[in-house]
């Protein structure tokens, strides 16, 4: 019975570690400020580059380019906001145009990974043994991706409920104005949303990187399996995206086996996401942990 | 302490408040009243820096404040209340009040708790899960966490029944003895009235009258335009 295979298990849930990563930073910006923010799929792809210059440019262990993505990209997500989405907000910009630019800045950041390290595939350099576990078997790569994502998300919800930037943050996404009223300076705390949820989605990008190859579309190729976390687990919701990214992850190794068991092409693989991302938006469309809109 | 002096202001072109000048003394509640849409609130989102004036100056004790952002404000010592979404609707009572203190280094939830009993009852609830009234206490004693001098109160009854009306106007003058002033705007003008010691009108977003608030509530004119009183042959 491949449904009940551990392989897949394991699979499942180092797809949905690595969505887990993606979505969260997403889910984030959007619950603040309220866009979607399309180049969060670049910023997944410029933390994966910027991993491979510290593991194989200057032959460093992956683990120092994982740190050092996460700054990086965090870094270039302020960069994003101060440059152009920050003036967009100052103008009274709407939520479309805020979008559009989401598009141009990933555009932007796209090619200029392709003008340096070209089209070509890339690999990082690591090693990872393979282990035998309950039938399946799980490499050591896989444990790594398992337990950084599974630190992070504890790391993540003790700043959201234990310290006071996390609860800030978490004022500032529920009402700006008061959050202002209250004395909190709402641009700073911006600042701190766009570093961590860029930092997570250059996390996201190494760990995809190290699971599959590096391509300049890295980014790109998740971005709509993301949306369909953010989306099933409730725009705006953390643990709702926590929970929609292993569901998804669940749904699309299982898909793929059921894919090929009716003899069609595993290359449809990213219509899973599809597929779900349409169910939802039909049947639930505030998601699994989401409110459904309300008045205050 | 406050003092507003020949402000005029409104959205984009739009002038709604037109060269008001009110003051709150030292350990007043000042209430302003006036019909629907005479710029009472607008009057007080352009104390509080949310809305830019056009003209005219705004001094708190000896500053011009004119044109600092509300964050600072808060910082000088100044508490606003609005009339609508005024709590953190997915934070607990708790972290409401933990927002409302976020510049203080030693927040005293305590002394809140002693004003508001029912808010320690409920420290962990969210907030959206309080009732008009109790959301209405948690949204001023938000505001009271970092112990402002002065506290701007936008319509704090508003969709409260008459017996909450009155229960939050006792609370509203328990905050003055305790040492904040208030300048308050209220469409309950009779109960704000009571409570205060002096009392604006605006009509049109112009001044139209002020005085004490013990002589508002006596006024024939004002009594029948304003505070809803009928005349006594009247039916």
């Amino acid at each position: 019975m491949p449904f009940l295979d551990m392989q897949i298990i394991i699979n499942s849930v180092v797809t949905g570690s690595i969505y887990v990563m993606i979505a969260v930073g997403l889910t984030m910006i959007y619950r603040v400020l309220k866009f979607a923010n399309f180049s969060h799929a670049e910023l997944v792809t410029f933390g994966a580059y910027t991993a491979y210059i510290i593991n194989v440019s200057l032959g460093l262990n992956l683990f120092y380019g994982l740190v050092v993505a996460f700054f990086l990209t965090g870094l270039l997500g302020i960069a994003s906001d101060r440059l152009v989405f920050k003036k967009l907000r100052s103008k009274g910009s709407s939520v479309i145009s805020m979008m559009i630019a989401s598009i141009g800045i990933g555009l932007v950041v796209r090619q200029s990974i392709q003008e340096v390290w070209g089209p070509q595939i890339r690999w990082y350099e690591f090693e990872s043994k393979t282990y035998e576990l309950l039938g399946g078997s799980i490499t050591m790569l896989h444990i790594y991706i398992i337990a950084i994502s599974t630190a992070i998300i504890f790391l993540l919800h003790f700043l959201f409920t234990r310290t006071k930037l996390g609860k800030a943050m978490r004022g500032v996404s529920d009402n700006p104005q008061l959050a202002m009223a209250s004395g909190i300076d709402t641009e700073k705390i911006l600042l701190w949303v766009w570093f961590i949820g860029g930092g997570l989605a250059g996390i996201g990008g190494v760990l995809r990187g190290a699971d599959t190859r590096l391509v300049p579309l890295l980014g790109w190729e998740v971005l709509l399996s993301a949306f369909a976390v953010v989306i099933l687990g409730g725009i705006g919701s953390f643990y709702g995206a926590i929970l929609a990214a292993y569901l998804l992850g669940f749904a699309e190794n299982f898909g793929v086996v059921l894919l090929s068991e009716l003899s069609i092409s595993t290359g449809y693989r990213p219509a899973i996401a599809f597929i779900i991302l349409i169910l939802v938006l039909l049947l639930k469309p505030w998601g699994i942990m989401g409110k459904k809109e309300e008045g205050s | 302490m406050l003092s507003v002096e020949n402000v005029s202001s409104g959205y984009g072109e739009t002038i709604i408040v037109n060269g008001v000048s009110i003051s709150v003394n030292q350990g007043e509640i000042v209430v302003i009243i006036g019909p629907n849409g005479c710029g009472k609130s607008t009057l007080l989102k352009t104390i509080f820096g949310l809305i830019k004036p056009a003209s005219g100056r705004i001094f708190f004790g000896d500053e011009d404040i004119n044109g600092l952002k509300p964050f600072e404000l808060v910082g000088k010592g100044i508490g606003f209340v609005a009339q609508t979404d005024n709590v953190f609707p997915s934070l607990s009572v708790m972290e409401n009040l933990e927002m409302g203190g976020y510049i203080c280094k030693n927040p005293d939830f305590q002394g809140i708790f002693d004003i508001f009993p029912i808010l320690r009852e409920k420290k962990k609830v969210k907030a959206s899960s309080l009732s008009g009234g109790e959301r209405q206490m948690l949204a001023i004693a938000r505001a009271l966490m970092t112990q402002p001098e002065m506290l701007l109160l936008d319509e704090p009854s508003a969709g409260l029944s008459p017996k909450m009306v009155e229960v939050l106007m006792g609370k509203i003058k328990e905050i003055k003895e305790r040492g904040s002033s208030v300048l308050l705007v209220e469409q309950n003008a009779k109960s704000a009235l009571r409570i205060a010691d002096r009392g604006y009108i605006l009509v049109m977003g112009k001044k139209m009258y002020e005085g004490r608030a013990c002589e508002m509530l006596d006024h024939k004119e004002i009594g029948k335009l304003y505070l809803g009183k009928k005349e006594v042959t009247g039916t």
